[in-house]
């Protein structure tokens, strides 16, 4: 039996790096948000991004998703072009709470059907096996018996594993995560972060932007420090000595 | 009961309100599907706006003796992109983009229609003259409508998703530019749809009540879709038989007979409506 080009695809994704970022800037106007950025990620990898507002982490998660256009420098996703890893759906992004429209007419099984999408035709209609994608992965994050309320009718912890169980349903192997803390109480992060170390256990790399520093230690494997360039990159014990946290974060945190 | 029959059938015996009844619906009805998105995204303004600035077009259409459609959607379309340029190469914040563009264009269409010979009537233009479609006229409203509802409902789902989350269309792939433009594109074609029904100034009423009226009834998108398009039907119906028998402005209540349906959700809805809620906190009250 002769592989498939679908095949080909899998065992590329599976030996090249998750994620390569080399030399990567990002300018708006005159503000340089992102300046020389080097990152590599590899599968089965939590990895913390830590760095205050303004710090170009959001700029980084853009030049990752193609929502943002780098001014110089690369960025390769499992060996191939961003934008062919995105249409593969290998990249999922769970957005900020405050980006999101909580009052939108839309469940919590929409929500996560939303990730099968690229795997749709052109009206998106969904199949069967997609059906049973999105019911598994409402099952794993245990939203089953909330599926069909209205995503605003959730706690601020249930909110946030819709957008897990959309990342599940579609398949992903790179997780964008825009701080996926805030606003959560302890129970519910505990329940998040169990799930997270999950997929990371499947093969998963997951990428946490965040300004919060609480829970970094003991979920992240490995932590990157930004302030518009890469100051360190390595162990959350190392990463988070107070000298460090003075660079990143100025004197007030430190 | 024979009396109702009649009352509903004497309007119909000519030929200027059957023909009246079926462009207004037809109108109404594509306005209340993109509705929906609109107000969703939040682009009220820019329905405002691009109604508004097909002026010149319509004026410049009956000028050529092209049909007006041709006219309109040219400038629809050009001032969707004016706006974008502008917002794209100034500091300009969006809703004055949107505000210096379109009265631009508006303005435009007044000076043209004031130096040519008096054929085009401003107050048709304005007002809508739904009473006086022509034949041409008939097959421009059904063609442009029969397209613009086809596309919005094969890409309602990638709509929705594009108002819902549109850094999650981009992360799987989906040309999120090109959604843009498809739904700027349609919203001009609405207009055109719209134009002979209600007028360029009321055009924006019809593609903005039917969605917020439908949000303030239901927590489901298809819901919505489907409550949007059956009140605005009955509305268009209602307002133009209100209208004929009235002898009132048939533009006119077609979009009054929108807004009592908004006021009606707006009191009693079930999602928010202030009477209900009233009624609920005093409940609580008297439970409490």
């Amino acid at each position: 039996m002769t592989p498939t080009a679908a095949d080909h695809h899998v065992d590329s994704a599976a030996s090249a790096q998750t994620l390569e970022a080399r030399g990567v800037a990002v300018r708006y106007g005159t503000v340089q948000a992102l300046q020389g950025v080097d990152l590599t990620l590899d599968s089965a990898t939590i990895t913390g991004l830590l760095g205050m507002n303004g710090s170009g982490k959001s700029s980084f998660f853009g030049a990752i998703m193609g929502t943002v256009k780098t001014t110089a420098g690369s960025v390769r996703l499992f060996g191939a072009a961003p934008k062919e890893a995105r249409s593969r759906g290998l990249v999922a992004y769970m957005p900020q709470s405050e980006n999101v429209d909580w009052d939108f007419p839309i469940s919590v099984r929409e929500v996560v059907m939303t990730g099968r999408y690229g795997r749709l035709g052109l009206t998106r209609r969904p199949h069967g096996r997609d059906r049973a994608a999105v019911g598994e992965a409402l099952d794993r994050v245990g939203l089953t018996e909330l599926a069909s309320r209205q995503i605003g009718e959730l706690s601020g912890g249930q909110r946030k594993r819709v957008f897990v169980a959309r990342a599940i349903a579609q398949g992903a192997r790179l997780l964008l995560l825009d701080e996926p803390f805030a606003g959560v109480d302890k129970a519910s992060e505990a329940t998040i972060s169990a799930l997270l170390r999950e997929l990371r256990d499947e093969g998963c790399s997951i990428l946490i932007s965040t300004h919060d520093l609480a829970g970094v230690p003991e979920l992240c494997d490995d932590v990157v420090l930004l302030k518009n360039r890469v100051l360190f990159r390595g162990e959350p014990s190392e990463a988070l000595s107070p000298e460090r946290l003075a660079l990143v974060f100025g004197l007030e945190s430190a | 009961m024979t009396e109702w029959i009649s009352w509903l059938i004497e309007p119909l015996q000519f030929a200027f309100m059957a023909r009246a009844l079926l462009v207004t619906v037809v109108a109404a009805l594509t306005c209340a599907i993109l509705s929906v998105w609109l107000v969703q995204i939040g682009w009220a303004l820019m329905g405002d706006a691009v109604s508004h600035a097909v002026l010149p077009g319509v004026a410049i259409s009956y000028i050529l003796g092209w049909p007006f459609a041709v006219g309109a959607f040219i400038f629809g379309a050009g001032a969707v992109a004016l706006i974008g340029g502008v917002r794209a190469t100034t500091r300009i914040k969006s809703d004055a983009a949107i505000g210096v563009v379109f009265t631009a264009l508006f303005a435009l269409g007044l000076v043209i229609i004031s130096k040519t010979p008096s054929q085009t009537d401003l107050g048709h233009i304005l007002f809508g003259n739904v009473l006086g479609v022509s034949d041409a006229d008939i097959w421009q409203v059904l063609g442009s409508g029969a397209i613009a509802v086809s596309l919005l409902l094969l890409k309602r789902r990638d709509l929705t998703l594009y108002a819902f989350d549109r850094a999650h269309a981009d992360a799987i792939g989906i040309n999120t530019r090109w959604l843009s433009m498809l739904l700027l594109g349609l919203l001009a074609l609405t207009v055109v749809v719209a134009l002979q029904a209600v007028g360029i100034l009321l055009v924006v009423a019809m593609l903005i009540t039917p969605g917020v009226t439908a949000y303030l009834l239901t927590k489901r998108f298809d819901r919505m879709l489907w409550l949007s398009m059956a009140i605005t039907v009955v509305c268009a119906v209602a307002g133009l038989y209100l209208s004929y028998y009235l002898d009132a402005s048939a533009g006119g209540a077609v979009v009054l007979t929108q807004s009592a349906a908004f006021l009606l959700a707006y009191l009693f809805g079930p999602r928010g409506g202030v009477v209900v809620n009233w009624i609920r906190s005093r409940r609580e009250v008297v439970a409490a």
